[in-house]
């Protein structure tokens, strides 16, 4: 895991939103809550926009926006299908 | 409170028959137990487009997943009188016919065991962060969605 200074936060992609980003993990710039970080996603990858996906916040999942502490551990989920 | 990893519940590959066996096998000793329910989820060689699925490539976001198993875990041993209860779940690739999800309740009675088995595979689908990827026998590839 690479660290990450207090202006970043740790993203991990998961299925088909870590094959938009082309990669499984990676430091992206700090975003104050859920809805920034996801506008700003969508902005680099705006194949994003189309796709179903739930952000999870140091591996806690609220459907509202959330706050995203700086350096936070934050990870892409689209639907799961384990099983 | 338990700050302790939950235990891994991943399994490389498919879950064989054999092991199946053996985890039955090890109840014995637990003479406490009335009832064992079992839950196999296997890979269905499904038909989409004329394209047969070969394979399917699982995925999982491992420190989350073991967390929401975990927390599946105390509530169904908080619901029902339960006894114990395994569950594994395989990473990578599972052929069609080999089994991905093992679910193992053991209770006094059945009652509990069926249906907190079935609470169980519920949840582990629709709360466990893990990702199928359905691998055609072309090679072309499609990601799962769970009904």
């Amino acid at each position: 895991m690479n660290i990450v200074s207090e202006k970043e936060i740790h993203l991990l992609a998961f299925g088909m939103i870590a094959e938009v980003l082309n990669s499984q993990e990676r430091t992206w710039p700090w975003a104050m809550d859920t809805d920034a970080l996801r506008a700003d996603l969508i902005h680099i990858f705006p194949e994003l926009k189309d796709m179903p996906f739930v952000i999870a916040v140091d591996m806690e999942v609220n459907h509202m926006n959330q706050p995203i502490p700086p350096g936070a551990t934050v990870a892409l989920l689209p639907p799961y299908s384990g099983g | 409170m338990s700050e302790k990893k939950p235990k891994s519940i991943f399994i490389q590959g498919p879950i064989s028959g054999v092991f199946v066996g053996e985890s039955i096998a090890k109840h014995q000793s637990k003479t406490d137990i009335g009832a064992h329910a079992l839950f196999l989820g296997q890979v269905r060689a499904d038909v989409r487009d004329g394209q047969r699925v070969s394979h399917i490539d699982y995925s999982a976001y491992e420190d989350m997943a073991l967390q929401k198993v975990h927390d599946i875990r105390e509530a169904a041993f908080g619901q029902y009188p339960l006894t114990c209860m395994h569950i594994y779940h395989s990473l990578g690739t599972v052929g069609a016919g080999e089994i991905s999800l093992f679910v193992f309740v053991s209770s006094p009675h059945r009652d509990a065991a069926f249906t907190a088995l079935r609470q169980i595979v519920d949840q582990i689908k629709s709360d466990v962060p893990i990702w199928g990827k359905e691998v055609f026998v072309d090679g072309d590839a499609t990601w799962k969605v769970n009904r």
